[in-house]
């Protein structure tokens, strides 16, 4: 490969090895999307049965919530895949920096934010109000954090999966209008599931596939 | 007054290496080998030249048992490359003009 070059075929190297790391997705890139989209949606679909459970067995369906207790270690989890992934990966762009940097951002605004509406609810003994926020509020912070990766990524399905955050998040607080008794937040945790398997379930899918044909 | 094009980036497999390096973090040698289709001799050895201008810092480092070498391109390397592209770009305007 060691001969000398035109100037033409020495711009055609730098625009071809620009795009080559500018396309650049990784085996497996889609991982976590899939991991968190199926924690997600599985644990929102259990609440919603224990919810129906407690509530036939006449106990507070208030407990049914516990189950998101399942998060930590899911965290844990998701923490030890992306240290090995990073560990193995030949590769790291700005893009893979950017990306990690917006869901760590969104992480962080997740527990503030479960801080201030257990804090406010408890000092306020106000219940039902605040937690009716929490779905619709998690659901919008997770469009955002996808919108930004959509647009970093220049990946289409994601830009689909912030639609799809966002309207679930208005489709959240509308549910809490039309259903009454209580039963908005069932709804609510329905929404939630079905924006996770449309919204990071399907994107993570296809990215995979992406990233399979690219290293073909 | 044209610049002379740099002639330790004016080499197909050097300034394959520089352009994949100037879009990412960093990257493998593993990476850069697939990526440039090059031998993995032919690879050292301008790695090697590229480190020695100054233009890039590796790292060597372990995965495991298997030895893993990390290229990642340098300020040093970022403004000779700038330039590079700089001078390509006016001995192509200047051949446009001249035609």
């Amino acid at each position: 490969m060691e001969t000398k070059f035109t100037e033409q075929q020495s711009l055609k190297v730098i625009s071809e090895m620009i795009n080559r790391a500018r396309n650049n997705v990784q085996k497996g890139a889609g991982i976590f999307m899939i991991f968190w989209g199926w924690m997600v949606a599985i644990a929102a679909l259990l609440n919603v049965v224990l919810i129906y459970i407690l509530w036939r067995i006449s106990v507070s369906p208030s407990y049914s919530f516990h189950i998101w207790w399942i998060m930590l270690p899911a965290w844990i989890v998701s923490f030890i895949l992306k240290r090995k992934i990073d560990r193995s990966a030949i590769v790291k762009t700005h893009i893979d920096n950017v990306i990690s940097s917006v869901w760590m951002a969104f992480g962080i605004s997740n527990v503030i934010f479960l801080i201030i509406i257990f804090g406010l609810s408890y000092s306020l003994q106000v219940y039902d109000y605040f937690f009716y926020m929490i779905n619709p509020i998690i659901i919008l912070l997770t469009g955002i954090g996808e919108f930004v990766t959509a647009k970093v990524c220049r990946f289409r399905p994601f830009l689909y999966g912030a639609i799809a955050m966002w309207t679930g998040s208005l489709a959240c607080a509308l549910a809490v209008m039309l259903f009454k008794n209580g039963n908005g937040v069932l709804v609510q945790f329905i929404i939630l599931a079905v924006c996770m398997i449309i919204g990071f379930v399907v994107p993570g899918y296809k990215l995979n596939k992406l990233a399979e044909n690219n290293h073909v | 007054m044209f610049k002379d094009l740099n002639p330790l980036l004016h080499s197909q497999l050097r300034l394959a290496i520089m352009s994949l390096l100037i879009g990412v973090e960093e990257a493998d040698f593993v990476y850069l080998r697939e990526q440039t289709g090059a031998s993995a001799g032919n690879l050292s050895v301008q790695i090697d030249k590229l480190q020695e201008a100054g233009y890039i810092d590796v790292e060597k480092t372990f995965r495991g048992k298997m030895p893993r070498t990390i290229c990642r391109i340098n300020r040093v390397g970022i403004e000779a490359f700038n330039e590079y592209v700089q001078a390509l770009q006016e001995y192509l305007n200047k051949r446009g003009m001249n035609k």
